[in-house]
């Protein structure tokens, strides 16, 4: 009680003296399915409202989302972010739940596995598809170079959409995770310098998968077929490096990361009969190469090479009972849990993106083309914002997955997912 | 008399032998504040006559060689702020702090010409001249709105690698402020008419307006500088990322 009386008087005095700050946008909108004209049943946030204020050098901030369903016009609030940061001459720190955004490429960034992601929210730009993550950071700047260090005690998996018929990939039901996650330590550090006329940076994470994947089984395989499959979550550690840097008019934007995924230690049944784990040692790559050029007319077209590879993959089944026994027993095609998620559209892509405003900033038209250079499949993006009068802008935008005859790859399965979107954005 | 005959005729004679360079040279070292930081509204107006407005604040440092700018209005452009540090021996840096991203995205400064948002400004515009990169030619002095004004063209070297063949400037010949610039496009064909005010703040001449007006596109962007203080102990370190992050109180 005494805490609570003392932080709430903190918290008066810090309000009477400090500047406040409130923003947000209001932003209802329709998706609708292009093969029939049905409207998508899925979640949308309809309202971020950012409060803050600061005081000397002391920063109080909240993000806060509204989500609302037109189905069944539900809603629910939720604090994305709530930190106090802290400027010191030295740099900064923060600490509270929030998001972090590292990497040098647009959109898609190997090296950013800081925060989990709201598959919800995929498609959008910027930071409103991450989760905000109780953690402490702190960046120290000097002349040349910067440090930043990351500090999260506790594991958030990526909000997944389960049970949604509207979401092409989602799963029928949650899985149940039956090996909870022991060590929710992460840690990550980052070191940025100029160099050559641009910046390079080198950073390392290490942190639990945001999917869960198979730890352990159980024998036999039931009569219907189905194995009895135990999930939970990788330990991984990421080394990744970006840079940007100049040629010419051109731009390069480039990042790569190179993940090792190991099993976490888990907690065995205390009958172990039939009982087997798995030991899985992976390590694997995904990368992004950025070309970037600004036309004459201010108009902004990027390319991005992506890829992913498994460079190397250890996998054997063993059982705690009898380990020197020989275990037969299929291993599941390896998917990465953590990374940026198109990793798990195709592991080699190119995305072409273009961007301009016109009309003196009333018209804005953003254009992006994937196509995957694997197996055919593509996903063409075009948005239209007009903004007629200040703060207020109304968007039309497309999303069309092409995919091929074969009903796995996932262009095909998000065929379903092609859709108009119509909106009202207003900033306060 | 006659002595004061002599002077005037010496002065003329000096005046007229000044050459574009030494006018420049002049202009470059006219006492300018160490630091200046100011609010700044942006009115972006289109051939119909419909207006935008942007508002801003900004600080610099060295005649802004400096300088720190963060956005206020539109509200969708809120919070994103801007740092430029030039140099003499290499590229300008340029960086942006993008909020919805919370990213601070490095920009090129080579792409001199592109618009700085949406406005009739280019970067180019918004960083200084340095002298050696420039040849100075002078003209005949000209009188603009009652006021005497030293008349030069001003060509960019390659090495200023800029997106304009030249420029022809009216100097104050008193304050020695650029009150009118006109500026000619790569084809030679003019682009950008420019009007300056100036006031005195302290001991110092600073920019209350700039007028902008792209002939070409027939477009005008009007920037009036208000709360304009300098000296004020704008200390360096201010010219950091991490101060992009963070709207100044």
């Amino acid at each position: 009680m005494f805490y609570k009386k003392l932080i709430l008087s903190i918290f008066i005095a810090g309000t009477v003296k400090a500047q406040m700050n409130i923003a947000g946008e209001f932003n209802p909108y329709v998706m609708t399915r292009t093969a029939d004209q049905s409207q998508i049943d899925l979640p949308f946030r309809l309202l971020s409202l950012d409060f803050g204020f600061s005081f000397e050098s002391f920063d109080f901030k909240t993000v806060t989302g509204v989500e609302q369903r037109y189905s069944t016009r539900e809603h629910s609030i939720y604090l994305r972010e709530a930190y106090v940061a802290f400027y010191p001459n030295w740099g900064e720190v923060k600490i509270g739940k929030q998001i972090h955004s590292w990497g040098a490429a647009d959109a898609i960034n190997p090296t950013d596995n800081l925060n989990p992601y709201d598959y919800y929210y995929m498609f959008k730009a910027g930071t409103g598809k991450k989760i905000g993550k109780l953690s402490l950071a702190s960046t120290v700047y000097r002349e040349n170079f910067q440090v930043e260090l990351i500090v999260s005690p506790y594991f958030t998996p990526n909000r997944i959409p389960y049970g949604e018929k509207d979401f092409p990939l989602a799963l029928d039901r949650k899985p149940l995770i039956k090996h909870p996650v022991k060590d929710e330590l992460e840690l990550g550090a980052r070191f940025q310098t100029s160099l050559g006329g641009g910046d390079i940076s080198l950073s390392y994470f290490k942190g639990t998968d945001r999917m869960p994947s198979v730890q352990s089984a159980y024998l036999p395989i039931t009569s219907n077929g189905v194995r009895n499959f135990d999930l939970g979550y990788r330990k991984t550690t990421v080394l990744g490096s970006d840079f940007v840097t100049f040629l010419g008019d051109f731009t390069i934007r480039a990042e790569g990361a190179l993940y090792n995924t190991k099993n976490a230690s888990i907690n065995r049944p205390v009958n172990t009969s039939g009982y087997l784990e798995i030991i899985q040692d992976v390590i694997y790559s995904q990368y992004v190469v950025q070309l970037e050029y600004t036309t004459a007319t201010d108009i902004m077209v990027s390319g991005q090479f992506i890829g992913s590879k498994t460079i190397d993959e250890k996998n054997q089944w063993f059982m705690p009972k009898s380990p020197s026994d020989n275990i037969e027993f299929p291993v599941l095609p390896f998917n990465p849990g953590m990374g940026t998620p198109f990793a798990m559209f195709t592991n080699k892509a190119a995305l072409i993106s273009s961007s301009g405003v016109m009309m003196d900033d009333q018209l804005e038209l953003i254009g992006s083309l994937m196509i995957n250079l694997n197996e055919s499949g593509s996903m063409l993006s075009i948005a239209l914002g007009y903004s007629p009068w200040i703060n207020w802008k109304f968007e039309l935008g497309t999303t069309q997955f092409n995919g091929s005859n074969n009903p796995l790859n996932p262009f095909t399965l998000m065929q379903d997912f092609n859709h108009v979107r119509m909106g009202i954005l207003y900033n306060f | 008399m006659k002595q004061s005959f002599l002077l005037l005729v010496i002065f003329i004679a000096a005046g007229f032998s000044q050459t574009g360079r030494e006018i420049a040279v002049m202009v470059d070292e006219s006492p300018s504040p160490k630091d200046m930081s100011n609010e700044t509204t942006m009115v972006l107006t289109n051939s119909k006559g419909k207006s935008r407005t942007n508002k801003m604040l900004s600080k610099s440092v060295d005649g802004s060689e400096k300088q720190i700018t963060w956005f206020l209005e539109p509200k969708d452009d809120k919070g994103v702020a801007f740092l430029k540090i030039e140099y003499s021996d290499r590229d300008d840096e340029m960086r942006m702090w993008l909020p919805d991203f919370k990213k601070i995205r490095r920009i090129s400064s080579k792409r001199k010409g592109d618009s700085f948002m949406a406005s009739d400004l280019s970067y180019e515009d918004l960083t200084s001249r340095e002298l050696d990169k420039h040849e100075y030619e002078r003209k005949e002095d000209e009188t603009i709105d009652g006021v005497e004004c030293y008349v030069i063209e001003v060509i960019p070297t390659a090495k200023a690698e800029s997106s304009y063949l030249k420029h022809k400037s009216w100097i104050n010949k008193s304050t020695l402020n650029v009150v009118k610039e006109e500026s000619f496009d790569k084809r030679g064909e003019l682009i950008k008419r420019k009007k300056f005010s100036h006031k005195k703040v302290k001991q110092y001449y600073v920019m209350s307006q700039i007028f902008v007006e792209n002939v070409q596109k027939k477009h005008t962007t009007k920037v009036t500088f208000d709360k304009v203080e300098v000296d004020v102990g704008v200390k360096p370190t201010l010219f950091q990322e991490k101060n992009l992050k963070r709207l100044p109180r």
